[in-house]
């Protein structure tokens, strides 16, 4: 498999006062296309910063993050926004659907800033929206309104998925109805998707799992045998 | 406990410090200028009170043709009479060194005693010891740099005779002084003088005589229970005029000047309370909204509502506190500039500005109501709070009833960012409201106050460009016969046009009331004086007489009503018919058909004003030969008086500028307030946005989509208020010279529109630079 992101080295460390709080160290790993990643780590272990650093969110203190060939962690921030822009999907704990937004128009916030858009309609149709899509978020179930924040994030038809518990805030069944979803762009698509979660059960359905503790990989391991999300026992 | 709550609000105000800024700023400005000046109109008031206190200004003011000096004093006998002056005055012509113009001098004697109760003048400078020394008025003094030790050529009896300048003088009747026949006062062209008695004597042949008379009343005593007396007995001296002390010029520019600072004083600021309070509203409510969870809390760990709202209300007597001590540095600084523009024109000995006690107690109780209610308002919120609901997310959601904006026109109009900023302003309907309001008011406000300016410029530049648009007017000691005069002026090289009229004060009665009025009398189809309305409308002299819109109303007389005329010199009486009711910008009017009007004088078409257009090249050699006639009392040069009348409407030029700086800045504070709060609201949702790959122009076009949709508003609302309010406080500048009609015209809409987008502007691009410093990953993280 070709490689998309080779993260090497990296760092981060925030200042707290006069405390410096090393948060992630030294981390050095590859993530390769059409790939399924989960990084499972506790709260507090460094998922969140890590997911910020690789979708430039946020900068590095130290190492390398290189997305085709070039390292964002030293790139301007206009550039920093076009590669948000053209390579990385968002999908959040809490969805950030915009609130005075329908359906149909948070998808076309996304979908208006890429050059090579996927088809809006069909889009509605997988996430089981189509019938929602005059519909405000607040008159929306937490999984539906997840499910509209992973078609706003794969409408821009960007190269890397990156999911920030995207279950955290719903139950088994929603939850299952999420990962089914981002399974299936993961396959039709061909979506690189990273998933970070504390949830040891989701590490079940990823091609790679990356265990994350105190800002340091515990371990990699790949799973040959993933499981799909109705078989995951949460 | 108290205490507790006390430091978390101080602790909340730093917090919002923008915020509280920017609501502070409004009412301080509004505060500010009412407290500014207000203290102005006190002092000001004080100021001409004292003045007039001291220098015994009379009651009553006579003129009449001749008096012997000796018969004054039998006028005390009158009941009702307390004191009374009778001086002698005389205008002759002058010539100062290295000023080509010549100026008219209003000679008053001055006894060798210099004993005076009334009136009583002040000089500056040294006595008068000789019979060729002369004091000058202050003002024309300063404008001309004269000193001490200068010398002014008086022509007395048809020669220039040399005097010396030794002081400088100031007198209750004559801090403006008109030439004859003039209607404004011209600080460069005429002035007062004082000399000794004899010298006025001789330039006017009379010896022995007074021709002005100033009264005292005695205490309890009006004008209307003397006048009857006043009048018999005074004419037998050839009585002029006589009016009290509310109808001389002087005492009417200086109540004009006080009215004008009235609406400076009361209005305005008001207006800039009512966004104050609109401002402070919106803050304050939205402080209680994002500290719901807070409230929550505190109540369900059972605080009271009533220490919770306290604690709010600590917070409104802060922002009250600063704001009121801001308002009376920038009131200070307001107030005294503008004093000390007004005392400039004045020229008399002005008390020290302090701020008015009242004044500022006001302004602080006005600074407490707005902050007290908009936090009782806004903390109302606090008291309904319940704290299971409170500390759930306090998220604003959306309903099935918001605005789905998915017409056909809309769609062609609006983009997904269009919309979200459309229905940004609809989900918060109140504050959109009172932003939209206070825009609508400060442009309003601008657009106003432009156009007040431009009317006062243009009303300025018409008096001499469409209504007296002669270049120069003649008044003549004598009156001749029309033909005779426009066949002299007619052979004077250079002169084009030529008209006559004749300009004379009568006494004016109508049901009992009398006024004394000076009639200007014309030619039906005068070319060179037009009497022109405020509506641009002309108006032509017939068969009655035209008044103004303040005589009629003073006479309580409307048109077709029949008033009488009385020519006291010649003792004559007339009926005349009021054919029109004018209202005149400038002046006091009334006029009449020139043959109508010469019938008071048992004459027919006989003139005493000439109306001349020349060629500019002979302007010069023309006012000299005319000024050595001996009938030419005095010529008024229009293009000299223009510029008078400029100088004289700059102090308002100046304090109407502020006003519309002071406008802007307010605006500029309630967009960039409500813009915070907005940015606040939304930050996490534009954090999404700039996630997703949107540029910080991108995200901060929907903030500025939406400030421009609420500016188009706005300004569309103000621009109708502006018309509503235009007329109604222009009026409010009325003087009994002066009438204000403020039209709302496209340059003064176009300007406040360009001032209030500018304001929008500035706030929209520090918005822009909030937008940039995001950090994304902390906003983000707040979301949780």
């Amino acid at each position: 498999m070709k490689e998309i992101l080779a993260v090497n080295n990296l760092c981060k460390e925030y200042k707290m006062g006069e405390v410096i709080v090393p948060v992630l160290r030294n981390l050095s790993f590859s993530i390769y296309e059409g790939e399924f990643v989960v990084i499972l780590g506790q709260s507090g272990s460094g998922k969140t910063t890590l997911m910020n650093m690789i979708g430039g969110v946020d900068r590095p203190t130290e190492g390398e993050i290189i997305y085709r060939n070039r390292n964002i962690a030293s790139v301007s921030e206009r550039e920093l926004t076009v590669y948000r822009r053209d390579a990385i999907g968002f999908v959040f704990q809490f969805y950030n659907l915009i609130q005075n937004l329908t359906v149909k128009e948070n998808i076309e916030v996304a979908s208006k800033l890429s050059k090579n858009p996927i088809d809006l309609g069909i889009l509605l149709e997988r996430t089981g929206m189509s019938t929602h899509e005059s519909y405000f978020p607040s008159q929306l179930s937490g999984g539906q309104q997840q499910r509209v924040a992973i078609a706003r994030a794969i409408v821009k038809n960007p190269s890397l998925l990156l999911c920030d518990e995207p279950t955290g805030a719903l139950d088994s069944y929603n939850g299952i109805q999420v990962f089914s979803l981002l399974k299936d762009f993961n396959r039709t698509f061909e979506k690189t998707i990273v998933i970070i979660t504390h949830n040891t059960a989701i590490a079940e359905i990823a091609d790679r799992i990356f265990y994350l503790r105190d800002g340091m990989f515990e371990k990699i391991e790949n799973n040959n045998n993933p499981m799909q999300p109705e078989d995951v026992v949460w | 406990m108290l205490k507790l709550i006390i430091i978390n609000r101080l602790r909340s105000i730093l917090k919002n410090k923008k915020q509280f800024i920017s609501s502070v700023l409004v009412l301080s400005i509004g505060l500010g200028v009412f407290v500014g000046m207000g203290s102005t109109l006190v002092i000001f008031n004080e100021t001409i009170d004292s003045y007039h206190y001291d220098s015994n200004y009379a009651d009553a003011f006579a003129s009449v043709v001749a008096m012997p000096r000796s018969n004054v004093e039998r006028l005390d006998r009158i009941d009702g009479v307390s004191e009374s002056l009778g001086v002698l005055e005389h205008s002759v012509d002058a010539r100062i060194e290295g000023f080509d113009d010549i100026v008219s001098v209003r000679l008053v004697g001055v006894d060798a005693d210099y004993s005076r109760t009334i009136n009583m003048y002040r000089y500056t400078g040294a006595p008068l010891e000789s019979i060729n020394d002369i004091w000058l008025g202050r003002v024309f003094f300063d404008t001309h740099n004269l000193s001490v030790g200068d010398t002014i050529h008086l022509l007395v009896n048809g020669r220039y005779e040399a005097f010396t300048i030794r002081g400088e003088v100031i007198s209750p009747e004559f801090m403006f002084v008109t030439p004859d026949g003039g209607t404004f006062a011209d600080d460069y062209l005429s002035t007062v003088g004082f000399v000794q008695t004899p010298v006025v004597e001789r330039a006017a042949n009379m010896y022995g005589f007074v021709n002005s008379v100033s009264i005292i009343l005695d205490e309890g005593s009006s004008f209307t229970d003397v006048r009857l007396f006043l009048e018999d007995a005074l004419s037998h001296f050839g009585l002029l005029s006589i009016l009290c002390r509310s109808d001389h010029p002087n005492y009417i520019f200086v109540a004009s000047q006080s009215s004008s600072v009235v609406v400076l004083a009361t209005v305005i600021p008001f207006i800039f309370l009512s966004v104050a309070c609109a401002m402070m509203y919106i803050a304050f409510k939205r402080l209680v909204e994002v500290e719901r969870v807070e409230i929550g809390t505190l109540k369900a760990i059972g605080l009271s509502d009533r220490i919770i709202v306290t604690g709010y209300i600590f917070q409104g007597w802060i922002a009250a506190t600063i704001g009121f001590t801001l308002s009376l540095g920038l009131g200070w600084i307001i107030g005294s500039s503008y004093y000390e523009m007004l005392m400039d024109v004045f020229t008399i000995d002005s008390l020290p500005y302090t701020l008015d006690l009242q004044t500022s107690i006001s302004g602080l109780l006005a600074a407490l109501f707005v902050c007290l209610l908009s936090v009782v308002m806004g903390a109302r919120v606090a008291i309904k709070v319940k704290p299971a609901e409170a500390m759930r997310s306090a998220y604003q959601t959306a309903s099935a009833r918001d605005v789905k904006l998915d017409g056909f026109f809309f769609r062609l109009l609006l983009e997904t960012d269009g919309k979200y900023a459309i229905r940004s302003m609809f989900r918060n309907k109140r504050r959109t409201l009172m932003t939209v309001f206070s825009i609508a008011l400060t442009f309003a406000l601008i657009n106003f106050l432009f156009a007040l300016n431009q009317h006062i410029t243009e009303i300025t530049e018409k008096r001499y460009n469409t209504i007296e648009v002669s270049d120069a007017t003649l008044f003549l000691e004598r009156p001749g016969y029309r033909n005779t005069i426009l066949n002299e002026m007619f052979r004077i090289p250079g002169v084009i046009d030529a008209e006559v009229g004749l300009a004379f004060p009568v006494e004016l009665e109508f049901d009992g009331v009398i006024r004394d009025v000076t009639i200007y009398s014309l030619d039906e189809d005068a070319r060179l004086f037009n009497i022109i309305d405020i509506w641009g409308n002309r108006h032509h002299p017939d068969g009655g007489i035209i008044l103004n819109y303040y005589y009629a109303d003073s006479l309580g007389v409307s048109e077709g009503q029949i008033v009488t005329l009385y020519n006291r010199q010649a003792s004559r009486t007339k009926q005349v018919m009021v054919s029109q009711v004018v209202e005149e910008s400038f002046g006091i009017g009334a006029y009449m058909s020139l043959s109508e009007f010469s019938l008071l004088f048992g004459a027919y078409e006989i003139s005493n004003m000439v109306l001349i257009n020349v060629d500019e090249n002979y302007f010069d050699d023309i006012q000299n030969e005319l000024l050595e006639a001996a009938n030419v009392v005095w010529i008024n040069d229009n293009s000299r008086a223009v510029e008078s009348l400029r100088e004289a409407g700059q102090a308002t030029e100046i304090i109407l500028n502020i006003l519309i700086v002071v406008s802007i800045i307010i605006c500029f504070a309630i967009v960039y307030n409500t813009s915070i709060i907005s940015l606040e609201e939304k930050q996490c949702e534009y954090a999404t946005l700039r996630v997703l790959g949107y540029r910080v122009s991108e995200v901060s076009s929907i903030n500025t989509f939406e400030y421009s949709v609420k500016l188009i508003v706005g300004s569309i609302i103000g621009t109708i208020i502006a018309f509503f309010i235009s007329p109604p406080l222009s009026s409010l500048f009325n003087s009994e010279t002066s009438r204000f009609w403020a039209e709302i015209t496209m340059d003064s809409t176009m300007l406040a529109f360009v001032s209030c987008t500018l304001s929008v502007a500035i706030s929209c691009i520090l918005i822009r630079g909030q937008i940039k410093k995001f950090n994304l990953a902390s906003v983000m993280k707040e979301r949780e």
